[in-house]
């Protein structure tokens, strides 16, 4: 830099110290070469026409271009074609301005390289200011401009990594709230549900346990013991997860008892003697002494229950249990449960204490996965640890250690001799246990048996693990099967193996090996796989179930079933085996190929999909039987159907399956009715001869010769008929053949019940996810429809990228219509500037599978810009397929009539803002609202909500306000009139705000009511200065009450003085007329009498004193004004006297009550009555006299009067007496009156004066009645 | 004349006050009469016995102060017992400088007022005697001629004969004679007496 600008400066030099310039420079053309061909720049002159005169050397060996090509305008060569344009503009601007020629662009190297070079130029002006030359330099800055770049793109990719950290942060945090929520709600949940089952099953155990004290059968008895330990065991699993809800929600609390931990241990360890003795376990409990502790004795109790019952689950039969506390010898107590069982793998040594974890495998020995888990957290709750490790008999090793002293502080309950109860539970606890002997032993006389003799009895085996369960199954099958049993898979296959039976039924959750699994190996097996097989299955499983039921399961049964059904299926299923055992000797004395039929028999009980099953079964009928036609009739809603027909051709048997009622044409219905009605086969060896069909329609005109029908029965069942026949051929069908068509055809119907049972189980499944799936898109396009009427809809499944748009869609995009869009179509409008956010909106929404609602840009090809709206609605099925259904409305009017609006808006919320006005707007039909920030920033909301729900406006009213608003409201909109309502609202802070409503109904032409629009006040400042006021005003009537009441003092004394002093003389007279000497009995009770109607008047004065300096909150009553004004004449009686005015009073009768303040009606009265007394204080020569009048005013008002004969009034005054501060008294402080008014205007009513006549003033004042005062 | 049954009037407005006033007076065997205000009680013919009136300060229509004063306007000097809520001195001093026998404030001890009500009544009996003594001695006063009038008053004052004959200018004998004409008529046995009855007369403001 520096270099060039020397040069620059040399040239100048050059320049000017020559005459002439260009002479001078060719003088000075040596040393300047020298000088230019040493700056690493290329340095350029060119004339004031742009054709370039000089290069140093520098350009001849960066471009390889030689001086003649590059003078003229051969330097605009090595420019690239993309910046020529710009170079040229920079040029032209340079030109015309006669500025600096600036700029950056890529200039090719000579070997074809573009690299970026800065290139500056000035230009040189003569005297007049003529350009001479351009001098300028060219300066290579391709590493500058790559450091840049390279810069640029770290910065970019460390906000972009910048941006993930914190997108994944977020999601993190998200996921956490979300899971912390989850978790909360689980435990919430298990509470609850819980709750709700400890109940049912009170009310179950209840019952069981009375019915158990009652003299009952043994095998009831039994039953209900059954019922009792599972019901038992369910409340304990209940108790666990209310345990766990307890500890999730930090509820759990630790109460240290001293006890002795030996004692407790083997109290609880003895409650687990009689299992162990059942189970043959060798349980050895090994205690020091004693062991003296502060421990929580519950909690302890349930830790050693739950670590024991979890030995003997896991211990098989005969195995060893071993119970340790060991002598102390570290600061813990070390207590040890040891069991022989399978013990726990080192990798679940963790994990088995967390909630629900069961080992894999493991989950037979039922349990809710919760005890282990209890453990620990009550073994943590009493800041000890619990760990479990591997016994030395190969089983699993608890070692609980837990401190033996409570911690510091806390408070122990010192016990020595704590009644332990027995440990609960302990019986549910370990797993329901009955040996085989017992089992066998116990077998029930059936409830009832099956009917028909068998030859021998068919063998089951109930493959179960539940012994309940299995003992539960045997009973129902009842004796006359011979019942074998299995507590696991591999049990159940040996059994099978060994026992061959006629029917197996078997669960599928077991441990070791599970149902399914043994039905595999059972199905594999060339002696077994004809087997029929029942599965248990719970209700979830219907997946398994479909699948086993394809794989040649026969039938299954939900649990919980009932006993009927378990029967007759097994009943069913045991009459086929029984038939086909029959079967076999016929066939084999039939010379039958037996494997033959048996593998027919096996295709047709392999098949699983009806259509198939029935032309697999018609083809092998007709062919071996060698009819020429078959037909396969199914019972269809009650009716015969023809399901399918088998012809004979040239060709072999050809088997069409088609839908057709039975006719005369078909076959002959009087034959199949026979079978139908007998279900017992049919076969007409010739039917030319005569027989019972002879005079049927269809035997007459087809003439068959060999005819035979058979009934297809399942489950005593008749499911159809199988019907073929040989028209050719008489004795076509030979009993061989019979036997064996009848073994097909039993076999058949088994099949056929079993496809029928499959196919249902599909269509079930296909039904239901078909409605659910149009359910989903009824439900999507009817919503968006209803909602988004007048815009374009999409659906845009994002799997299969399709996107649907309707009409709009197109025309909004700006597309000719084509059958599916592209997203790519939609983001080619996108706005450039909205791009990105548009791009990361979808992206969320898709990888969410959220809603998404979204407003941007649009760019369309013509320059002009659209302003859409976006809202999408997100549904996905069970394969988590997404598929947004949507609207896309052009919302560009609108923006821009919003734009205005807001401007003009924005002055009206400014004005709001300063007057605390928010403003609103309800549609009345609708219910849409719409509000004004300030509005929102009253209630508490972001004034920046563009969407505010009326709720949260509503739900913002205070409680006791609440009704009447809605009443208010309410009212209005019926009567179409607007409302002013004053009323408070509770901010989420808690705080109380005052506002005030004014709504005006909005009409249409036709005088319908379109909506409110209103305005809402927060008048909290205004009611707080009204309260303020409120507030001095009855503070100032208290103090002026006080005032006058002081005044009265000595008069008020009187009042009191004057009984009293009579109830001391009564007194007196009382006890004279009490003495011996002068007793008189009726003298002394008329004193006493006296005493106690003076002592009673004496209180009733004090009352009235009270009542007046009683400072309390108004507190309208109904109030008898005559009444309050007796109440002050009694008190100022002596004043009167003392200042000497006669008083009297001119009470209407039966008043109305007003409503009122009794305490203020007394200070109103008073205050005019001393008002007056004061009036005549001055007044000589002519009597003072004051007098109180009351009476009615029309029906809803009481007025009263106080007249004087004072000083009398101004008329033209007569306005100003009320007024605060106003008096025309030189020691009144002009407070009297002005109270009265405040008093009276607080009740509602009136006050004024007049001057009287001749002399003095009348006030008056009327207040409404009570039937007023609450209207 | 002893035995004449003295009577208490009690003047109140205040029934409770007038009832308990009644009831205490009775165990004192006294009769009483009971008035709401003193106009009902001037309607009333006098009484002629020993008697006195208890009366509140503060009375409807007037104050009790104004009423004895019509009281003595109207020469009725039956004695009177105020009885008053307050302790207003200044009106005490006012009614007792008016006559009146006592001023109790109330609550007042019933020993109190007992014995103020037996003392008026004694005063009054004792007035009501002695007004009949004076109204004797006027009797006799009035038949003194003016003469012996004026020698009367002379003796009365402590002259001699002597003197009294040199005051009047009369002879000494003409003096003698009215003199002992004034002991005569007046009943006096000795000068001491006359002096004592011209006192009598003094005290109740007739010059002799």
């Amino acid at each position: 830099m520096r270099k060039r600008r020397n040069c620059r400066r040399q040239l100048n030099r050059n320049g000017g110290t020559a005459l002439d310039p260009s002479e001078k420079a060719t003088r000075g053309k040596i040393n300047f070469d020298t000088l230019a061909d040493a700056v690493p720049q290329i340095v350029w002159i060119t004339g004031p026409d742009g054709r370039n005169i000089y290069f140093n050397k520098q350009w001849v060996d960066y471009t390889g271009l030689t001086l003649e090509e590059s003078y003229g305008h051969g330097w605009n060569i090595p420019f690239h074609p993309d910046d020529r344009q710009r170079a040229w503009e920079a040029w032209q601007h340079a030109v015309q301005t006669d500025g600096v020629y600036s700029l950056e662009c890529r200039l090719r190297r000579a070997d074809g390289i573009y690299r970026w070079w800065l290139i500056r130029g000035t230009a040189l002006h003569d005297e007049n200011g003529k350009v001479i030359n351009w001098y300028g330099t060219w300066t290579d800055v391709e590493d500058i401009k790559r450091t840049e770049e390279a810069l640029k793109r770290a910065h970019d990719e460390s906000e972009e990594t910048n941006r993930k950290l914190q997108q994944a942060y977020d999601e993190i945090h998200n996921l956490y709230e979300k899971t912390k929520a989850l978790n909360q709600f689980k435990t919430q949940m298990f509470a609850n549900v819980s709750h709700e089952l400890r109940t049912p099953l009170t009310l179950i155990l209840g019952p069981i346990e009375n019915l158990l004290l009652m003299r009952l059968p043994e095998e009831v008895t039994d039953r209900l013991k059954l019922a009792q330990r599972n019901a038992r065991g369910l409340l304990k699993q209940i108790n666990d997860l209310l345990d766990v809800a307890r500890l999730d929600a930090g509820k759990t609390t630790v109460t240290y008892y001293e006890t002795d931990l030996a004692k407790l241990i083997k109290h609880v360890a003895s409650s687990f003697d009689g299992p162990a003795k059942e189970r043959q376990f060798q349980f050895s409990v090994i205690t020091p002494s004693s062991m003296p502790v502060q421990i929580d004795i519950e909690k302890f109790e349930r830790i050693l229950v739950n670590l024991l019952s979890n030995a003997f689950k896991f211990t098989p039969a005969g195995g060893t249990i071993r119970c340790q506390l060991h002598e102390k010898s570290g600061p813990f107590a070390v207590i040890e449960v040891v069991d022989s069982g399978p013990g726990v793998p080192e990798a679940f040594r963790v994990s088995i204490f967390e909630q629900f974890f069961q080992i894999p495998g493991s989950t037979r020995f039922g349990g809710t996965g919760l005890g282990l888990s209890i453990v620990k957290d009550f073994v943590e709750l009493q800041h000890g640890r619990v760990t479990v490790g591997r016994s030395p008999e190969g089983g699993a090793l608890f070692k609980i250690e837990i401190p033996p002293k409570a911690p510091e502080g806390t408070p122990v309950i010192r016990h020595p001799d704590v009644v332990l109860p027995a440990p609960s539970f302990v019986e549910e606890s370990v797993p329901p246990f009955r040996s085989e002997k017992r089992e066998q032993i116990k077998r029930r006389e059936p409830l009832d048996g099956f009917s028909e003799p068998k030859l021998r009895k068919s063998r089951v085996l109930v493959v179960e693990d539940n012994p309940d369960m299995r003992e539960y199954i045997c009973e129902m099958l009842g004796t006359d099967v011979e019942l074998e049993t299995a507590g696991n898979g591999r049990e159940g296959l040996e059994k099978a193996r060994t026992t061959i039976p006629d029917l197996i039924i078997s669960d599928i959750m077991m441990p070791e090996m599970d149902g399914e699994e043994m039905f595999r190996r059972i199905r594999a097996n060339r002696e077994l796989e004809a087997i029929p097989f029942i599965l248990l299955t719970a209700k979830a499983d219907e997946e398994l179930r479909v699948r086993l039921l394809r794989e040649g399961a026969i039938d299954y049964l939900i649990k919980p079933f009932m006993q009927e059904e378990l029967r007759s299926k097994a009943r069913n299923f045991l009459a086929v085996k029984a038939s086909e055992a029959k079967y076999r000797g016929l066939m084999e004395s039939a010379q039958v190929e037996v494997g033959t039929v048996i593998k027919a028999s096996q295709a047709v009980s392999g098949e699983i999909e009806v259509g198939k099953l029935i032309e697999m079964l018609l083809r092998i009928a007709v062919e071996h039987a060698g009819a020429e036609r078959g037909l396969l009739i199914l019972f269809r809603s009650d009716k015969p159907r023809i399901e399918a027909e088998a012809t004979t051709g040239s060709d072999g048997v050809e088997v069409t399956l088609r839908q057709a009622t039975v006719t005369p044409s078909e076959l002959s219905e009087s034959l199949l009715h026979h079978v139908i009605r007998t279900r017992e086969s049919v076969i007409l060896d010739d039917a030319a001869d005569p027989t019972l069909f002879s005079g049927d329609a269809y035997v007459q005109r087809r003439r068959p010769r060999s005819v035979l029908c058979l009934p297809l029965v399942q489950q005593a069942k008749l499911l159809g008929a199988l019907y073929l026949e040989n028209n050719s051929t008489p004795r076509a069908f030979t009993s061989n053949r019979i036997a064996v068509l009848e073994v097909l055809a039993s076999q058949a119907a088994i099949s056929l019940e079993n496809a029928a049972l499959y196919s249902d189980l599909q269509q079930k499944n296909a039904d239901r996810k078909q409605a659910e799936e149009e359910l989903r898109r009824s439900e999507a396009y009817l919503a968006e429809a209803q909602r988004l009427s007048q815009t374009g809809s999409f659906g845009w499944d994002v799997s299969s990228g399709e996107i649907f748009w309707s009409e709009e869609s197109f025309r909004i995009f700006g597309y000719d219509r084509v059958a599916f869009a592209t997203l790519d179509m939609a983001l080619q409008r996108v706005h450039p500037d909205d791009l990105a956010l548009v791009q990361q909106t979808i992206d969320r929404a898709t990888s969410d599978g959220k809603n998404f609602d979204h407003e941007h840009r649009l760019l369309m090809p013509d320059g002009s810009v659209k302003h859409v709206h976006v809202v999408a609605h997100a549904t996905s099925d069970d394969s988590g397929r997404i598929e947004f259904v949507g609207a896309v409305t052009d919302v560009t009017v609108a923006k821009q009539a919003e734009e205005i609006l807001r401007r003009s808006e924005t002055y009206l919320h400014e004005a709001q803002r300063l007057g605390h006005v928010g403003s609103w707007a309800s549609d009345a039909s609708s219910g849409a609202f719409s509000a004004s920030p300030e509005l929102l920033r009253i209630f508490g909301c972001d004034p920046d909500e563009s969407n505010p729900k009326r709720k949260i406006f509503r739900e913002r009213i205070h409680p006791e306000d609440f009704l009447s608003f809605e009443k208010t409201a309410e009212k209005a909109r019926s009567e179409k009139t607007g409302y002013d309502f004053d009323y408070r609202i509770v901010l989420p802070d808690g705080s109380i705000r005052h506002v005030n409503t004014v709504a005006r109904p909005v009409f249409d032409v036709s005088g319908d009511l379109v909506e409110y629009v209103g305005t809402t006040t927060d008048v909290t400042e205004r009611k707080r200065a009204e309260e303020a006021l409120r507030h001095a005003q009855a503070e100032l009537a208290y103090v002026t009450r006080l005032t006058t009441v002081g005044e009265l003092t000595a008069s008020i004394a009187h009042e009191i003085v004057q009984p009293l002093s009579a109830v001391v003389t009564n007194g007196n007279t009382c006890l004279h007329w009490l003495d011996d000497k002068t007793i008189d009995l009726a003298k002394a009770r008329s004193a006493a009498e006296r005493m106690v109607r003076d002592a009673e008047r004496t209180s009733d004065i004090i009352r009235r004193i009270r009542a007046l300096t009683i400072r309390s909150k108004p507190q309208k009553l109904e109030v008898q004004m005559n009444r309050v004004v007796k109440g002050i004449l009694a008190l100022t009686h002596d004043e009167f006297l003392k200042r000497q005015v006669l008083v009297s009073a001119e009470l209407a009768e039966a008043l109305p009550p007003v409503l009122g303040d009794r305490v203020q009606l007394q200070q109103l009265m008073l205050n005019l009555i001393m008002n007056g007394i004061e009036a005549m204080a001055s007044v000589a020569g002519r009597p003072r006299e004051l007098t109180i009048e009351t009476r009615a005013e029309g029906a809803d008002h009481v007025l009263t009067v106080v007249r004087d004969s004072g000083v009398g009034l101004d008329p033209e005054e007569a306005d100003q007496i009320f007024n605060a501060f106003f008096t025309t008294k030189p020691e009144g402080t002009g407070m009297g009156l002005a109270i009265c008014r405040s008093i009276v205007e607080a009740h509602d009513g009136r006050i004024w004066a007049s001057p009287g006549t001749p002399h003095g003033a009348v006030f008056y004042f009327s207040l409404p009645t009570k039937a007023v005062g609450t209207s | 004349m002893k035995d004449v049954q003295p009577v208490v009037v009690v003047i109140d407005d205040d029934p409770s006050i007038r009832e308990a006033l009644q009831g205490l007076l009775e165990t004192a065997a006294l009769a009483v009469e009971l008035y709401v205000s003193p106009r009902e009680y001037l309607q009333r013919k006098n009484i002629d016995a020993p008697a006195c009136i208890i009366l509140d300060v503060r009375l409807p229509g007037s104050s009790g102060l104004d009423f004895q004063r019509e009281l003595a306007r109207a020469g009725n000097r039956t004695p009177v017992i105020f009885l008053t809520g307050h302790a207003d001195i200044a009106m005490s001093v006012q009614a007792l400088k008016a006559g009146a026998v006592e001023f109790l404030t109330k609550p007042y001890r019933d020993q109190a007022l007992l014995e103020a009500v037996l003392l008026a009544i004694e005063n009054d009996r004792a007035r009501r005697e002695s007004d009949e003594v004076l109204a004797e001695i006027q009797q006799r006063l009035k038949s003194l001629t003016p003469r012996e009038r004026q020698v009367m008053a002379l003796a009365a004052a402590g002259q001699s004969t002597k003197q009294i004959a040199g005051s009047l200018g009369i002879g000494d004998v003409t003096a003698r004679v009215h003199r002992r004409q004034v002991m005569r008529k007046m009943r006096a046995k000795s000068l001491a007496e006359l002096v004592r009855i011209a006192e009598r007369l003094k005290n109740r403001g007739i010059d002799v």
